[in-house]
């Protein structure tokens, strides 16, 4: 299993999945880190291992949003609007790709629990 | 054979350098930024087909002549385009001076080409010479509703000179025809009732010449003092009851979220894919990403059996704009309308929206 914690957050994965904080990666920091600092991107990137050597790829992105209350954005990104961009921009890899969050996950199998919560249970 | 629009290549028109365009029989949607040409796409073919029922009707049964073509086809596109004159509408550009169109149909005897100078007056040339006539008027529905307006405007637009497009004039021919009968109306009573229930009632046009919206229970409310959106709707319940959109013909509508609120997008969203499904070739131009959503919603949950559709992104090029096309609406490039929703979710995280 491997646990990734990125700020409130604590990911784990089980033990057929490979999956890495992207900008620990040596390829981000020599390649990308200098050119794009500042900007925002993923944060963690994850492969199943039976998806090595396939010749077709499912997309997944997860994405946690804050928390707000406004009655304008129930959620800063619409998933929908993250989703159908993702469609235009990977259509060639994967028509149908999937965004989740915490709430709906669509029975993919890592699993996502907050902080704070988990530092309450132990 | 289908009398539905095929292709439509289009050279050196307004903001257009080169579009070829491949038709759905069915359902077709532009989509693009303001002042990327959506409507002149509409407004274009719809003036060929329009031109092309319009001599048919005076010359039949015999097939359109060149002369009167030429004629026919140059006042269309000045009455519904309004530029000054006809030469307007061609670019200069590239040392090429002409604007050349071409249209064919799934009946090719339909087909025609034709060409003009941008120091055309009010002729163009027909190269191609349609062999038989379109047999029936499309409908074109402007952005704004047109029911208020109807009493006295045709008449008024024919006598006089008056600067709105012939897009209303001719809208507003077609939704004072008379109901359609016999074995259409089954159809009717298939299509209108959904409609209805929206708008709460249902459109009348009382001897005095004026639209009412009929309420049961209630009576009768004068169309200005119904709901704008309501009016839109009714605009096509009316054409859908008049036969107008029933089997066969074609609907151009400009924008159809103009002045609507979600909900009523979603109940147009229906009705276009209702009207497909009823044998009429649609165009739709549309900046909504909301309408395109409801679109392909249906779109991949018809019961009607699927709907062929055909997408088309009209984008910023070195000269003027380019078009791209597919099958979905993820073929065709950018989305300005998705780029600024994301656009305004960082805007908003930026501004401490979500702190």
């Amino acid at each position: 299993m491997t646990a990734i914690r990125e700020g409130e957050l604590a990911f784990s994965f089980s033990a057929d999945w490979r999956a890495g904080k992207y900008d620990e990666w040596a390829f981000y920091r020599n390649q990308l880190g200098k050119r794009l600092q500042g900007t925002k991107g993923a944060d963690i990137v994850a492969v199943a291992r039976a998806a090595l050597r396939r010749s077709r790829l499912r997309v997944v992105l997860h994405i946690e949003q804050p928390r707000i209350s406004s009655k304008l954005f129930a959620r800063p990104f619409d998933p929908a609007n993250v989703r159908q961009k993702m469609r235009q921009l990977l259509k060639a890899i994967d028509p149908h790709p999937c965004v989740v969050d915490m709430q709906r996950m669509s029975g993919l199998a890592w699993r996502v629990t907050p902080e704070e919560r988990r530092e309450a249970a132990l | 054979m289908k009398t539905t629009l095929k292709r439509l290549h289009i050279t050196n028109m307004t903001v257009l350098s080169e579009a070829d365009l491949q038709l759905s029989p069915q359902l077709n949607v532009i989509a693009g930024e303001n002042g990327a040409g959506k409507s002149h796409v509409l407004k274009l073919a719809y003036s060929i087909i329009a031109a092309g029922a319009e001599t048919g009707a005076k010359l039949a049964p015999e097939p359109p002549t060149k002369s009167a073509l030429s004629r026919a086809v140059a006042e269309k596109l000045i009455g519904v385009f309004g530029p000054d004159t006809l030469g307007r509408l061609a670019t200069r550009r590239r040392g090429r001076e002409r604007c050349e169109v071409e249209a064919a149909f799934h009946d090719s005897r339909l087909d025609i080409s034709f060409d003009f100078a941008s120091n055309s007056k009010s002729e163009v040339n027909i190269s191609k010479v349609p062999k038989a006539s379109v047999p029936k008027s499309p409908v074109f529905l402007p952005t704004r509703e047109l029911l208020s307006i109807y009493p006295g405007f045709v008449s008024v637009y024919d006598s006089h000179y008056l600067e709105f497009e012939e897009t209303w004039r001719d809208a507003c021919r077609l939704l004072g025809a008379p109901l359609a009968r016999g074995p259409r109306e089954a159809r009717v009573r298939k299509l209108l009732p959904p409609l209805e229930e929206s708008m709460g009632g249902s459109i009348v046009l009382e001897k005095s010449g004026r639209f009412y919206l009929k309420i049961p229970g209630q009576g009768s409310m004068e169309m200005p003092l119904v709901a704008e959106g309501l009016r839109k709707l009714g605009m096509i319940a009316r054409l859908i009851a008049t036969g107008a959109l029933l089997e066969q013909g074609y609907l151009f509508w400009d924008e159809p979220e103009t002045n609507l609120n979600p909900r009523l997008i979603k109940e147009v969203a229906r009705t276009i894919l209702n009207v497909c499904n009823s044998g009429i070739q649609v165009f739709v131009a549309t900046h909504s990403l909301f309408l395109m959503r409801e679109i392909d919603i249906l779109l991949h949950s018809s019961d009607e059996g699927p709907t062929k559709a055909r997408f088309f992104g009209l984008h910023p090029a070195d000269l003027g704009y380019r078009v791209e096309q597919g099958d979905d609406v993820d073929s065709i490039g950018r989305l300005d309308a998705l780029e600024e929703e994301l656009s305004q979710s960082d805007r908003y995280l930026k501004a401490g929206g979500a702190a």
